[in-house]
């Protein structure tokens, strides 16, 4: 415990962290809010906002309601204020809508009951405003699709402030972590300066022609979270409570169907990379050869990502088994036997990865080296 | 929202027979079985925390509605929002009806199961409230979250208390009295991640990742 304060201390020595009032950035002050939109520096810089901080409250909403959706496309809408180059979120509450992309037509029934909404929370004595929206992709990723992109643009134009978040559910439960992302659209003509490539993420095959086209019309924004004090304190008692849930949870069970999903998609982008290959073999384009590596790069990433997070949740499995169901001789040395056992697995499952991801490897490649 | 604040602080002042208020144990040998969601602590926490900044000089006291899911003697609270008194420091019923209104048009499966406050002792007025929920939920409960307590480090449970409210015969009168009633965590699996989420996020490594 004391080291781990001890590493806290030095952490935010080494970084340069204040410990600051944070819980003063839950006061929304109206008249900096009045002159952020009267000054409107983003209308001179496409790029102003580049951060965005979430708060507990608006992070846990969001991920539930997009968890509740299902397969189902879900959206809501984010409250909150803004200071020098980022966006600050508040609070987050869910529309009466969903379902995959027929978000247009349900603008209006949305736009009825924000309004209804925002009306509402008057009275409880909030005063930040509607500053952006977000939704769900169920297991493709975070990223805008075309119709997402028309939509940003859209209230960019006319709504501004205005972020875009965009929550996959079910990657969130295969990984084990949240997966968000936040974008901001480019004005319609705008070639962004520079070109650096964004960090990868695996989309399936069906949306891939979406992805790529709209990709360049927007940015990610960097996030981080923020929480007030009590919240600190009640998610620290709260974990007394609740380790039991961590520890009695598996990816591997309540997200079969995803993973299915993720097997089938990768061998469909092999199939196509093959045909594809064959092809530019046949023609010799030898500029296209090193657009065709990059593909099956792709692919290696996407199947090593499905490896490791299955080797994650089969490596947690058997650790809980041994470590729970193992009946022990209690007059034999029980801590080294018990050990000792999870030496032997954690070496096993090791194996296991490294052989596996090898086999990956060792495909690819040979698939390359066939048609180089 | 200092104007709720203050009323019901004033409100709390004079209260100190709450013993005669509240049951530490039910007769009842069927309990109920009470599965409360994170979501919800988070969310109160939130409400007071917006109240504490607005409202600098005095604790704020925080009420608002919890709602869920209810089969019988199971009862799992899902979710909450916030709650407007009106001058004389009863429920705002209109405000209370619309917001559930448009809470069900996006929840419809949640119903209202009772309600919540920031605190330590169960007071006179707590009953008036609780009476008037009575109109939405006959047997509603009273999920009571003892701020003072959650910043104390020596506290290691969570400091929070569910009542249920009850009928009993004191010295001839019908009396309801709030007994306590157990609780444990319930949470679903993306509740789960995005609250494991939050708790690494340490209140002074947000402010510095957000640096320039």
């Amino acid at each position: 415990m004391a080291n781990a304060a001890d590493a806290l201390k030095r952490f935010e020595v080494e970084n340069n962290i204040q410990q600051v009032d944070h819980d003063s950035l839950f006061k929304y002050n109206e008249v900096q809010y009045k002159q952020f939109l009267d000054a409107k520096p983003w209308a001179k810089d496409p790029h102003y906002f580049k951060h965005v901080k979430i708060s507990a409250i608006a992070l846990l909403k969001i991920v539930m309601h997009a968890r509740s959706g299902g397969k189902l496309e879900v959206m809501g809408l984010m409250m909150g204020k803004i200071e020098a180059h980022t966006m600050i979120i508040m609070d987050s509450f869910a529309l009466p809508v969903e379902g995959t992309e027929t978000r247009v037509n349900a603008q209006a029934e949305a736009y009825e009951y924000m309004v209804e909404y925002l009306d509402l929370i008057r009275k409880t004595g909030r005063l930040e405003n509607a500053i952006g929206w977000y939704h769900s992709h169920p297991g493709y990723g975070c990223w805008l699709s075309g119709i997402d992109v028309s939509t940003q643009m859209v209230n960019q134009q006319y709504s501004e402030p205005w972020l875009g978040i965009v929550v996959d559910p079910t990657r969130t439960i295969s990984a084990g972590k949240v997966e968000i992302g936040a974008f901001r659209t480019y004005p319609e003509g705008y070639k962004p300066p520079n070109d650096g490539p964004s960090e990868y993420q695996t989309i399936p095959m069906s949306k891939i022609e979406d992805f790529g086209v709209h990709c360049k019309q927007y940015y990610p924004l960097e996030i981080s979270y923020f929480k007030s004090s009590l919240d600190s304190q009640l998610l620290d008692k709260l974990w007394n409570k609740y380790w039991v849930n961590t520890l009695s949870s598996s990816p591997i069970f309540t997200n079969r169907d995803y993973i299915t999903g993720q097997i089938g998609d990768i061998s469909e982008k092999l199939e196509q990379a093959e045909s594809q290959l064959s092809n530019s073999k046949s023609s010799l384009l030898l500029g296209d050869k090193k657009k065709e590596e990059s593909q099956l790069d792709r692919i290696v990433k996407d199947s090593s990502k499905v490896t490791i997070e299955q080797a994650q949740g089969i490596m947690s499995q058997v650790m809980k088994n041994l470590v729970f169901n193992h009946s022990c001789k209690p007059q034999v040395g029980r801590s080294y036997f018990n050990w000792s056992m999870i030496d032997i697995a954690m070496t096993y499952l090791c194996y296991c990865l490294v052989h596996q991801g090898f086999y990956l490897l060792i495909s690819s490649e040979g698939a390359k080296n066939i048609y180089s | 929202m200092s104007q709720n604040g203050n009323t019901t602080t004033a409100t709390t002042a004079n209260n100190n027979n709450h013993n005669n208020l509240v049951l530490e144990k039910s007769s009842n040998t069927v309990g109920l079985q009470v599965d409360l969601h994170p979501l919800v602590l988070i969310n109160i926490s939130d409400h007071f925390t917006r109240a504490k900044v607005e409202n600098t000089n005095s604790v704020p006291r925080v009420i608002g509605l919890i709602s869920g899911l209810q089969n019988g003697r199971v009862i799992e609270v899902c979710n909450s929002f916030e709650l407007v008194l009106t001058k004389d420091g009863t429920l705002d019923l209109e405000y209370l009806k619309k917001k559930n209104e448009q809470f069900k048009k996006v929840f419809a499966t949640y119903d209202i199961l009772g309600w919540y406050s920031t605190g330590s002792q169960v007071s006179q007025s707590d009953l008036l409230l609780h009476k008037q929920i009575m109109e939405f939920n006959e047997s509603p409960l009273y999920l009571m979250l003892d701020t003072n307590a959650a910043f104390t480090q020596a506290y290691k449970d969570l400091p929070v208390i569910v009542y249920e409210s009850e009928l009993h015969i004191v010295n001839d009168q019908p009396t309801t009295l709030f007994v306590k009633t157990p609780f444990k965590i319930q949470t679903g699996e993306a509740e789960r991640i995005g609250v494991n989420h939050i708790a690494k996020v340490t209140p002074s490594g947000s402010e510095g990742s957000s640096r320039m």
